[in-house]
C-alpha cells in the first residue's frame, strides 16, 4: 500500500466549497466501425466540450472498440416527447443554406438513440417535424442536434488502443477460463453454471 | 466491483394523484418503460434517485479496495486488467450520478453526502482485502453477485437506469470473467496459493450471501419497489440463484464453505464447515446457514471493519481534488500560470 494510504488522514474542519454550477452535461455517441451509425453510449459531466471529448475517449472509448465519438451539450438537442402512437411529422425540402441537424431515433422505450441521418432546415421546429416525417416511422422518439454544436474526435485518431486489449474484455478470458474449469468440473456442471453469464459478451 | 443494492426505502404512495397513479401502475404492469418526460409519482422519482445514488456511491467506493492493489498486482497483464476494472467502476459511478442528477439531486451534493456519511454505499465494501486472493474473490463473488442483480435491474422500468445497466453489465462481464480466471489460476496453483484462496473465500463468502440484502417482506411483490419495477426480483430469490450457482462451483474447485466468526478487523477467528450448504433433495436448491443479520445492520450503521477507512480515503480524494475544481470554476484551467 502506498505510504499516503497507510497513514491516518487529517482533514480540514470544513469541506472545500461546492463547484457544481460549472459542470456541463454532455451526451456521448460512439461509432463501432467506419460507416456504422453512431449510437448513444452515455453521458458525462465536464467543464467544456474539449475536456468532455477527452473524457469521452477515456471513458466510453475504452469500454469497447470504436473508431469515432460524437458529443454535444445536452441543452442543444431537441426531441419529440416519447410516444406510444405514431409520431406526427410534416416533411419539407432541405434548404442547402440552412442549419444541418443530425437525427437520432429511439425505437422503443428504454432503447438507446441511434443516428439515422440528417435534415437541413432553418429552425428547430420545422427540422424536428421533417426529421419525424423522414426517420420517425415506428419510432418512439426523434432527437435532432445541430451539426455545428457537435464535437467529434479528429479523423484517424486512435481511440481504442491498437495493442492487445483482450485483458479488458470478457471474451479475452473465455478460452482460458473454460480450459481451467475443465480440469475441475464435469461438462454439464460447467454448462449449468454458465447459464447465468451475460451471453452476448463472450 | 459494484453493486446495485437495496437501500432501505419507505415509500408512501398515498399522497399521489390517485388517478394518475392508477394509470402509471397500469402502464408498468403492461411492461411499458418510463422515460424522464413521462408523469411519475414523486415517490417513484425519489425512490429511483435513492437507488441510483446508492448504486453510484457503491461503484466509486467499491473501486477503493481494488485500487489499492494495482501497484501490487502479480503480473503486467493482471495489473492492466485491474487498472481497467477500477477505471470501469469509477465510470459506472459517473454514469449513475448522471442518472441521479436528472432525478433531482446535484452531483456535488451527492459527493458531499457520501463523505459526510449522510448517504450509504453497499455494505460489502466495508470488509478488508488483505491479499491478492481477496481481489480475485471480490471479482468472482461480488462482481458475480452484482451481475446477477444488475441483469434483473436491466429489466426494470426506468429508461435511463435500464440503458445504464445494459452498458454497465457489458463491463461487469469482463470483471467477472477476469475474477473467475484469477480464482481458477490460484486454485490450480501451489499449496500456498490454495490456502490463501481458501482464506480469502472465507472472508468473502459471508458478505456475498448478505450482498442481496435482508430477507424480503412476505408481500414484497405488492410493495412499490417491485410493483413499480424499480427492482424485478426479490432479495431471497436472487440469493438462492447465487447459491445454486456458486456453492457447487466453489466445492468443485476444492474450496470449503465455512460459517465464520470474525474479529473487528473483519479477519476470521474461527470457522466450521457449513453443514447446511447442501442441495435440497427435492428442489435441488442449495442451502446456507443464515448469515448474522445483526452484523449486516451494524456495518450499515457505520461500524464495519473498513467503514471509516473507505470514507476517509474518499474524503481525502475529494479534498485533494479541490484545487482542480477551483481551477475549472475560475475558467483558467487551460491557461498557463500567471508570470
Ligand atoms: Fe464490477
Ligand atoms: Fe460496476
Amino acid at each position: 500500500m502506498s505510504k499516503i494510504r497507510e497513514q491516518g488522514f487529517t482533514f480540514a474542519d470544513e469541506l472545500p466549497p461546492a463547484t457544481d454550477s460549472v459542470v456541463g452535461h454532455y451526451v456521448v455517441y460512439t461509432q463501432k466501425k467506419e460507416g456504422a451509425p453512431h449510437r448513444y453510449a452515455g453521458w458525462l459531466n465536464a467543464p467544456d466540450i474539449d475536456m468532455a471529448t477527452q473524457y469521452a475517449c477515456e471513458h466510453y472509448g475504452q469500454d469497447e472498440s470504436c473508431v469515432n465519438i460524437w458529443l454535444h451539450d445536452r441543452s442543444r438537442m431537441h426531441e419529440t416527447p416519447v410516444s406510444d402512437t405514431p409520431l406526427p411529422g410534416e416533411d419539407a425540402p432541405d434548404d442547402p443554406g440552412a442549419t444541418a441537424w443530425t437525427v437520432f431515433t429511439q425505437k422503443r422505450r428504454g432503447d438507446i438513440h441511434v443516428e439515422q441521418g440528417q435534415v437541413q432546415l432553418g429552425d428547430e421546429k420545422t427540422a424536428l417535424s421533417a426529421a419525424v416525417a423522414r426517420f420517425g416511422q415506428g419510432m418512439t422518439q426523434v432527437r435532432i442536434v445541430p451539426r455545428d454544436s457537435m464535437a467529434s474526435t479528429e479523423v484517424d485518431r486512435v481511440i481504442w488502443r491498437t495493442h492487445d486489449q483482450g485483458y479488458r474484455l470478457a471474451k479475452g478470458y473465455s478460452k482460458s477460463v473454460r480450459a481451467k474449469w475443465d480440469a475441475f468440473r464435469k461438462t454439464e456442471d460447467i454448462e449449468e453454471y454458465r447459464k447465468d453469464d451475460i451471453e452476448n459478451h463472450f | 466491483m459494484s453493486g446495485a443494492a437495496n437501500p432501505v426505502m419507505n415509500i408512501d404512495p398515498s399522497l399521489e394523484d390517485q388517478d394518475k397513479l392508477a394509470e402509471f401502475e397500469q402502464r408498468i404492469a403492461d411492461g411499458v418503460l418510463i422515460e424522464p418526460g413521462d408523469w411519475m409519482p414523486d415517490a417513484y422519482r425519489i425512490g429511483m434517485l435513492k437507488m441510483a445514488e446508492h448504486h453510484a456511491n457503491s461503484e466509486i467506493i467499491g473501486a477503493l479496495p481494488e485500487g489499492e492493489w494495482i501497484t501490487r498486482a502479480p503480473s503486467l497483464r493482471r495489473k492492466l486488467a485491474l487498472t481497467a476494472k477500477v477505471q470501469d467502476e469509477v465510470g459506472h459511478g459517473q454514469m449513475l450520478y448522471r442518472v441521479s442528477q436528472d432525478l433531482g439531486k446535484p452531483r456535488e451534493e451527492m459527493l458531499r453526502d457520501l463523505i459526510t456519511g449522510k448517504t450509504k454505499y453497499h455494505n460489502c465494501f466495508n470488509y478488508p482485502a488483505p491479499t491478492w486472493a481477496d481481489i480475485a474473490m471480490i471479482q468472482w463473488l461480488i462482481d458475480g453477485a452484482a451481475i446477477m442483480n444488475q441483469k434483473t435491474l436491466a429489466d426494470g422500468a426506468f429508461g435511463p437506469y435500464v440503458r445504464t445497466m445494459h452498458r454497465i453489465n457489458m463491463e461487469e462481464a469482463f470483471h467477472f470473467k477476469s475474477g473467475e480466471d484469477m480464482v481458477l489460476t490460484l486454485m490450480s496453483g501451489t499449496k500456498k496459493q490454495k490456502a490463501m484462496t481458501q482464506e480469502a473465500f472465507d472472508r468473502w463468502w459471508g458478505p456475498s450471501i448478505m450482498f442481496f440484502g435482508p430477507h424480503d417482506k412476505p408481500n414484497c411483490e405488492q410493495l412499490p419497489p417491485m410493483k413499480w419495477r424499480m427492482k424485478t426480483e426479490s432479495n431471497d430469490s436472487l440469493r438462492q440463484r447465487f447459491l445454486n450457482r456458486f456453492a457447487p462451483a466453489a466445492l468443485d474447485l476444492g474450496l470449503l464453505i465455512h460459517v465464520c466468526e470474525k474479529d473487528e478487523e473483519g479477519m476470521v477467528t474461527s470457522k466450521k464447515v457449513d453443514e447446511a450448504c447442501v442441495p435440497d433433495d427435492t428442489t435441488g436448491n442449495w442451502g446456507v446457514t443464515d448469515p448474522d443479520w445483526d452484523e449486516f445492520f451494524r456495518v450499515i450503521r457505520g461500524n464495519g471493519p473498513c467503514n471509516a477507512h473507505r470514507v476517509a480515503l474518499r474524503r481525502f480524494s475529494y479534498e485533494q481534488g479541490a484545487w482542480v475544481r477551483r481551477a475549472i470554476a475560475s475558467g483558467t484551467s487551460s491557461l498557463p500560470p500567471a508570470a
